[in-house]
């Protein structure tokens, strides 16, 4: 792990090429990790994978679905290690022992959020960079956040957003993405869910729809060139009742016991099963949502 | 019921290493009126029996309580299946499960494995073990 840092001036051979686009490019990038990821970044070789820092199972699950498959496939996940989807992608990349840039607010040595200190470490085992245009020891403002964003959409050529509300942080990436002519894509949620607003809204719009890895990788390979991987494992009966009732709408364990006609403690673990296989995603409040992976056959 | 936000942020009041070392936690929702009157559940008896007979299952393999067994000795005893075995590495990539969780995994799985008086863990005693460790991650 590298741990010392370094900094490129605008000019320089190593500040990435696609922060040309913005109208004010940084004056320079500081950074943490891995200089050459960030120096020789190509923008259609990376995707930027953003979402609101309130999303809970879902929007969390699909993130880290799209990081997985992204990086997988050879692509740079870039985010901003925020709570909620930011982290997820990230997280997603990670799992699939591929390479991941985070953005940050403040100074690559301040860690923000702070809850966020594993994830960071792990960015920078693995080869990852953390960058910023503020200085070492700057401690993020609330107005660093849009200006960061700007730095998110410029370096990828597609920005997936994953949940968000109108008049977002996630929506000031957008709008930046959409100036400086790169892609954008969302991930279609439920019209009741004020998540959705935004991502439904692009949709609209007219911006690519993303309903799972494979969407994610035709936008940005060309269709067909990788098969995403979307089967799980086969699932025995009590699973298969189980994954029925979340997909039918019980959240909570006890809610799928009930559903599924299961004891409790059977359903507990078999909850935790689906989710070691890759077709549940939990949250923090014993909450469960489906991922995007599909059953074989 | 307090709000996530509330839950979450008397979480975050204690800290990851400590949270680490706590074994057991359940999310305990308001029971439904109909399943109050539903027939009662098994006896407090029938409960302790197995109880007992798990604890005698550790004494008589390791000479003490799963608790209270080494990280090394843990591994030794743990006797898991294949299956149990990827499921502990799952754990690790999509639950965020930690170095020193691993080994409290074990042990209650170790546990749940002696409770259905089985010789070794399976993957539905790691499923049950990180099940129990569910809890705030954010």
């Amino acid at each position: 792990m590298t741990t010392a840092g370094w900094r490129v001036d605008r000019g320089d051979q190593g500040y990435p090429a696609c922060l040309e686009y913005l109208d004010r490019p940084p004056a320079a990038l500081f950074g943490l990790g891995c200089c050459d990821l960030v120096g020789e970044l190509r923008e259609e070789r990376a995707v930027t994978i953003v979402g609101s820092r309130r999303s809970g199972g879902y929007g969390r699950g699909v993130a880290r679905d799209l990081g997985y498959a992204a990086a997988g496939a050879g692509l740079v996940v870039v985010s901003g290690m925020a709570l909620g989807c930011d982290s997820a992608a990230h997280e997603g990349a990670l799992d699939a022992r591929g390479r991941t840039i985070a953005v940050l607010g403040g100074g690559v040595d301040v860690v923000s959020p702070p809850s966020k200190t594993d994830l960071y470490r792990r960015i920078l085992a693995r080869d990852g960079a953390v960058i910023s245009e503020y200085p070492l020891g700057t401690v993020p403002e609330p107005h660093h956040f849009p200006a960061r964003n700007r730095i998110m959409a410029a370096l990828a050529k597609l920005t997936i957003v994953v949940e968000g509300r109108h008049r977002s942080g996630t929506q000031i990436t957008t709008k930046e993405a959409e100036r400086i002519g790169h892609d954008l894509g969302a991930v279609p949620g439920p019209v009741t869910s004020p998540l959705s607003e935004l991502p439904n809204e692009l949709i609209k719009a007219g911006a690519v729809m993303i309903r799972n890895s494979q969407d994610l990788l035709d936008e940005v390979l060309g269709v067909g060139v990788i098969a995403a991987d979307v089967f799980g494992p086969e699932l025995e009966p009590e699973l298969r009742l189980a994954l029925s009732a979340v997909e039918s709408g019980a959240a909570s364990a006890d809610a799928v016991a009930i559903q599924a006609d299961l004891d409790g403690s059977t359903t507990a673990v078999t909850l935790v099963r689906l989710e070691l296989m890759g077709y549940l995603a939990g949250d923090a409040l014993g909450r469960y949502a489906r991922t995007a992976l599909r059953e074989p056959g | 019921m307090c709000s996530p936000a509330l839950v979450r942020r008397y979480r975050n009041r204690i800290s990851g290493a400590l949270a680490d070392r706590i074994d057991i936690s359940l999310l305990v929702e308001q029971p439904a009126a109909d399943s109050l009157s539903s027939e009662a559940g098994e006896s407090s008896a029938a409960v302790r029996a197995r109880v007992v007979a798990a604890r005698k299952l550790a004494l008589v393999r390791q000479g003490c309580m799963n608790a209270e067994l080494s990280p090394a000795a843990i591994r030794r005893q743990a006797r898991m299946t294949t299956a149990a075995k990827a499921a502990l590495v799952a754990g690790h990539t999509r639950m965020g499960l930690s170095g020193r969780g691993h080994d409290r995994v074990l042990r209650v799985a170790r546990t749940l494995a002696d409770l259905h008086g089985e010789p070794g863990i399976d993957e539905s005693h790691i499923a049950g073990a990180l099940a129990y460790r569910r809890r705030g991650g954010e």
